[in-house]
């Protein structure tokens, strides 16, 4: 069971009013039109829900398939409830909650779209430890550029398998296939990596 | 379809108010939570795809589909109740448009309402950017009325579509190119297309060019929502938008020469015609506060357009003179066969169509042997079986034989207009020739045909767009090439016509003007503007009177000579055959009879079948 | 604000709210009930809600009220009625052979299988206006003209494609579920060509008739065109249950029951490459009683799957047989344009600087990007 989800009450089932779904999709937005400014999502949902199913369970519908990567199915079947998606397999879904460790070099395939449907591409969201913009402390670091970010933006982001960028750059042929990507932490702190943005590994 | 349900609401509730939480905080709405994901989807899809028009399920709306329908369903599922929203029509708050959907809106979404653009958090427009300085904090939403910018060119949407996935933008260009012959100047005048993040062409809006400065590499986050048409796209901020105009073109906005508000006495702003031959404001919440002192006059001259002012000494009738020297795209330079490359630059190896069941098991009892190209096992019509042959840089081969042969399906397939039933072609430009291009997918196969593998069609409307110019017309593939340069597309051209002896004097008028032995040279022209090394011709003086034909085979004869284009003829006229080719294949009823060097075929034929074309040649 | 120029604002439109409403709720004359309308305009009402493509009496008529009797603007009010209502389930496929059927008609065959049944028309009923003060009197002999009762079997009369089928004159497009993808919901998703049959199906039984009907007789006396005239196989309008999957069941359940005309247009198939030994059939189908768009539907469905490929049918199908769409866009034309006026006189004005000459008839530019 995840931290934040310890918090809940037992017996009571999770919430998400329009309101909250609102502003759910709005940090979304937010984030993936400035990749490298976090964001935060609502905090009240936080306590029953785990950060990273708030966009997936602000966004799915009964025609989205919808993917949790967990140990277990126990928020699976939430999102199912709460929003009558159908549940698939990595490979198939347009929305997709990372809520387990990836294990390094984990090949996961997912939706990446196509050039004559790039609406297609799954939207990713990933539990991190930590997020950190613009970092001072030293260590490794994306430098992202592209669409959203004014000339370049410092993004760390911890808790990811090696090699992850990489495997980033290597899905779908070439804009506009990809994925989009959302990082979030325990706290709904919020990063977007849409398909769009370059990501320069470093260190500092 | 849907019929709505009529009995008591069974488990689905359950669902829903699980999901909704039984609350009544949201006021009631015009577009249900559903709809609203489903449009939240598509605008982030589009803000990670920037340009690119994202289909949604467009729902009804209480205002008309083209009265904002689009817009509105946008702004519905952005906005909070902690939005401040500000709606304009033509820059105005106040007109009647914009009032209604205002209060549509802030009544439904229970969200603030302002006519200050510097409070709104989420601006809806139609037609104008806002003059005032738009921030990281705010979004403009969009109503769009046509989301297509190649609707204009093209009327097809499958093909817009097909151009979109592959960046194939060259009609677009070509529009631009003509516009310029016909006008002088680019008379587009609003939603002018802009190029989306280097990648997509869009549609803005359509705002006035004004405002369209505005989208490149702005703070705010731009969304369009199209509802009739059912797209939704974006400019994210910080994203590179450039008004679609050849490098030695300048944009050009609106202009008013010593235009001013007669209300606020600004001078740098859009402004509209008001009665008695005065101008104002468009921007109603601008030019109110502008009268008021309330505005940074200097921080919004800095933002407007002026370095893109109308300037007659900057356009194309002007620079003319001044742009011989321009440098020429590199475009056109091709790759050159490697030392341990092949020796051929096009290599055909079993090519095979069968139209109709069966593929392969078709073949047998078929072919000239048994006097039939139709299959006795299943009936299917086998036009070509078992076709190869090579062509070296500076060479050309014949390809011969009566109608039916095969020989133009040979040739279709070759280029990619037919799929082949078996077989591998392969060129020497693409990959060194390892890749078998018959495997590309149909994008990578049109891109060939921009600068590797060129063809002249028998039918000139076949190569050319009759409507417009000889000169647009080869603008078109050096545009696909990569051209950019007005100027430079126009020496090209005449280069080209002047060597395929097209006068000058008809590079601007419409190939459909021309006579066939004309339009061929225009399209010859066309062939070689990118300098192509395989070249294919598909009986290209068939249909000429003789002596027409006789003159574009001595051009084709001169040409073949001077270049080092590897080429392949095809013709049913062993006359043809004879005056262009070295080496010639002689197929009947889809399949090779014989080959050899074409003046010994022509002189001493083996074949009866080869004996009768070469008589036909000889009367 | 300072300048006047065409603007309005709140006070003239809630003064153009209070004249439509004056005028329309207040007449001096009694009230149009809800089921008056249902009762007295029923075709009105089908029509309304085969274009707003929600089964609904009483919310169309109510709409064709509000919209004083305009189909179009009453289907656009139940159109954007739905917009607000959640999606609760997805019905199971319709089956067509269960309709009680109210009207049945075969032209195609003297008797076909099961009984030819007018029912409820004017087809043979001279076109007289008739200009009662109030309702006419009650024939004396009603009685006589009481339609006899039907039996079950003749409300549920055999298809005629079945008879045609058995006698193998049918080209068979059944290939088992393998070739029967999920159908493409228009109100949910886009749909542009290429897009399945199922899509230009849905989208014609949500078009405007007029528009329907229109693209179809342009066929037979436009410029242009694949489709043609067919033989009517089968005209029906009757009763269909709809079902649902029960959520705890797991059952299908019959919610409702709707009314819809359905037609089969017989195609004489004379092409190159098509089965000259067979006929072929086109499909019609739509809410309520409205025979003239089930027939276009069928003539359409045909000439889309015979010539589909070919041309622009399938885009004239799917992106301009909307009677919201054109309408919507047409009446966008009343809209301030005068941004973008203001932007074409500076064009018009660019080009006559830049040819430096005041000649009226220059050679016109090709059509660019043209918008709106």
């Amino acid at each position: 069971m995840s931290p934040e989800a310890a918090a809940r009450r037992p017996g009571q089932a999770p919430t998400l009013s329009p309101a909250e779904v609102q502003l759910v999709f709005r940090a979304v937005l937010e984030a993936l039109a400035r990749p490298g400014t976090p964001r935060q999502l609502p905090e009240r949902p936080l306590a029953e829900l785990p950060s990273a199913l708030l966009p997936v369970l602000a966004l799915s519908d009964l025609a989205t398939p919808t993917c949790v990567l967990e140990n277990g199915d126990r928020w699976a079947r939430t999102v199912r409830t709460m929003t009558s998606a159908p549940m698939t397999g990595p490979a198939d879904a347009r929305l997709v909650a990372v809520l387990r460790q990836l294990a390094d070099g984990e090949p996961v395939a997912f939706r990446t779209g196509s050039a004559a449907a790039p609406q297609d591409a799954a939207l990713v969201c990933v539990r991190v430890p930590e997020i950190e913009a613009e970092p001072a402390g030293p260590g490794p670091v994306w430098r992202l550029e592209g669409p959203g970010v004014p000339g370049s933006r410092l993004l760390r982001v911890a808790g990811l398998p090696d090699g992850f960028v990489s495997w980033r750059d290597r899905l779908g042929s070439g804009f506009p296939t990809g994925i989009d990507l959302l990082f979030v932490t325990a706290r709904g702190r919020l990063a977007g990596l849409p398909r769009t943005t370059r990501v320069g590994e470093e260190v500092i | 379809m849907a019929a709505r349900l009529s009995e008591p609401r069974t488990g689905s509730t359950r669902v829903l108010s699980l999901l909704d939480d039984g609350r009544t905080d949201a006021p009631p709405g015009i577009l249900d939570e559903g709809a609203k994901r489903e449009i939240r989807r598509a605008t982030l899809t589009a803000v990670c795809v920037p340009g690119y028009q994202v289909p949604f399920g467009s729902r009804e709306m209480p205002v008309a589909r083209g009265w904002g329908s689009g817009g509105l369903q946008v702004t519905l599922g952005v906005v909070g109740s902690g939005d401040v929203l500000k709606v304009i029509d033509q820059g105005d708050d106040g007109g009647v448009n914009a009032t209604n959907l205002r209060r549509m809106i802030s009544s439904t979404m229970g969200c603030a309402a302002t006519t200050d653009t510097r409070e709104a958090t989420v601006v809806q427009t139609r037609h104008r950017v806002p003059e005032e300085a738009l921030g990281a904090e705010q979004i403009v939403v969009y109503q769009v009325p046509v989301p297509e910018p190649l609707r204009g060119v093209e009327k097809s949407v499958a093909e817009c579509a097909r151009m979109h996935a592959e960046q194939d933008y060259s009609a677009m260009w070509v529009s631009l190119y003509e516009d310029l012959v016909r006008n002088g100047v680019i008379t587009k005048s609003t939603g002018y297309p802009v190029l989306v993040g280097g990648r997509y062409v869009m549609a803005t809006s359509p705002v006035p060019r004004w405002d369209v400065p505005r989208l490149h590499m702005s703070e705010h986050l731009n969304l369009y929502g199209a509802g009739r048409e059912k797209r939704i796209y974006a400019i994210p901020p910080h994203t590179a938008v450039e008004p679609l105009t050849f490098d030695d073109v300048p944009f050009e906005v609106e202009h008013i020469p010593d235009g001013t508000c007669a209300y606020c006495g600004s001078d740098d702003t859009f402004l509209v015609e008001a009665s008695g031959g005065q101008y104002v404001c468009s921007d109603s919440d601008w030019c109110g506060r502008a009268a008021d002192g309330d505005v940074d006059r200097a921080a919004h001259r800095e933002r407007v357009p002026l370095a893109w002012l109308p300037d007659p000494r900057r356009r194309v009738a002007a620079t003319a003179r001044d742009t011989a020297e321009a440098p020429r795209p590199a475009a056109g330079v091709r790759p050159t066969a490697a030392a341990d490359g092949p020796e051929w630059a096009l290599r055909v190896d079993g090519i095979g169509k069968v139209h109709g069941p069966g593929g392969a098991a078709a073949v047998p009892g078929t072919g000239p042997e048994h006097a039939t190209a139709i299959s006795p096992a299943t009936g299917a019509v086998v036009a070509a079986w078992d076709v190869s042959f090579d062509v070296a840089p500076g060479e050309a081969l014949g390809l011969i034989g009566e109608s039916g042969s095969g020989k133009s399906t040979v040739l279709r397939c070759v280029i990619g207009d037919e799929t082949a039933t078996a077989g591998s072609v392969r060129l020497s430009g693409v990959d060194g020739g390892r890749t078998d291009v018959l495997a590309l997918d149909p994008s990578a196969r049109r891109g060939l045909r921009v600068d590797t593998m060129a063809v002249v069609y028998q039918d000139p409307a076949a190569g050319l767009d009759l409507n417009v110019t000889a000169g647009g017309n080869i603008a078109e593939r050096l545009t696909a090439a990569g051209w950019r340069g007005y100027h430079a597309i126009r020496r090209r051209v005449a280069e080209l016509l002047d060597r395929v002896e097209v006068p000058l004097s008809r590079m601007d008028d419409a190939v459909g003007t021309f006579s066939g032995g004309m339009r061929q040279r225009v399209q010859i022209a066309k062939a070689l503007a990118t300098e192509p090394p395989v070249l294919l011709l598909d009986e290209p003086t068939t249909g000429l009177d003789a002596s027409v034909a006789a003159g574009v085979l001595d051009l084709l004869r001169g040409l073949l000579i001077e270049r080092n284009v590897a080429a392949v003829v095809v013709s049913h006229d062993f006359a043809v055959i004879e005056a262009l080719t070295e080496r010639s294949v002689v197929m009947q009823l889809g399949r090779v009879i014989e080959s050899g060097l074409t003046d010994q075929l022509f002189r001493d034929p083996h074949h009866p079948y080869t004996q009768r074309l070469v008589a036909a040649a000889r009367r | 604000m300072g300048y006047s120029g065409v603007r309005g604002g709140m006070s003239a439109i809630l003064a153009a709210e209070g004249l439509v409403r004056r005028a329309r709720d207040h007449a001096a004359t009694p009230w149009a009930s809800t089921e008056q309308i249902l009762l007295r305009f029923r075709l009105a009402v089908d029509r309304i809600m085969g274009e707003a493509g929600l089964y609904d009496e009483a919310i169309a008529a109510d709409a064709f009220r509000q919209a004083e009797g305009d189909v179009l603007e009453a289907a656009h009010l139940v159109r954007a009625h739905r917009s607000t209502l959640p999606r609760l389930a997805v019905s199971e496929p319709v089956e067509p052979a269960e309709m009680v059927v109210l009207r049945r008609i075969v032209s195609a065959h003297r008797t076909p299988g099961g009984p030819q049944l007018l029912g409820r028309t004017t087809d043979y009923t001279g076109r007289l206006l008739e200009r009662p003060d109030g309702p006419p009197p009650a024939a004396d002999d009603a009685g006589a003209q009481v339609p006899p009762e039907r039996t079950c079997e003749q409300r549920h009369p055999g298809r005629f494609s079945d008879l045609l089928r058995e006698l193998d004159l049918l080209v068979e497009h059944r290939h088992g579920t393998a070739a029967d993808p999920e159908p493409v919901d228009v109100a949910r998703e886009p749909a542009r060509p290429p897009a399945p049959r199922s899509a230009v199906l849905a989208s014609m039984a949500r078009a405007e008739t007029g528009a329907l009907v229109g693209l179809w007789y342009r066929s037979i006396l436009g410029p242009d065109g694949a489709v043609h005239e067919v033989t009517l196989g089968e005209l029906r309008h009757g009763r269909l249950p709809l079902r649902v999957i029960h959520p705890h069941t797991g059952n299908p359940v019959v919610v409702g029951v709707f009314r819809a005309t359905e037609a089969e247009a017989i195609e004489d198939l004379d092409g190159a490459d098509e089965d000259r030994t067979r006929f072929d059939i086109g499909y019609g189908m739509c809410f309520g009683h409205n025979e003239r768009k089930a027939i276009a539907m069928a003539n359409l469905d045909i000439a889309h799957r015979r010539f589909g490929d070919e041309g622009s049918l399938e885009q004239l199908l799917l992106l301009t047989t909307d009677g919201l769409d054109s309408g919507g866009f047409l009446e966008h034309l009343k809209l301030p344009h005068y941004v973008t006026f203001r932007s074409m006189m500076d064009r018009k004005l660019a080009g006559r600087e830049a040819r430096g000459t005041d000649d009226p008839n220059p050679r016109l530019p090709e059509p660019f990007g043209k918008e709106c």
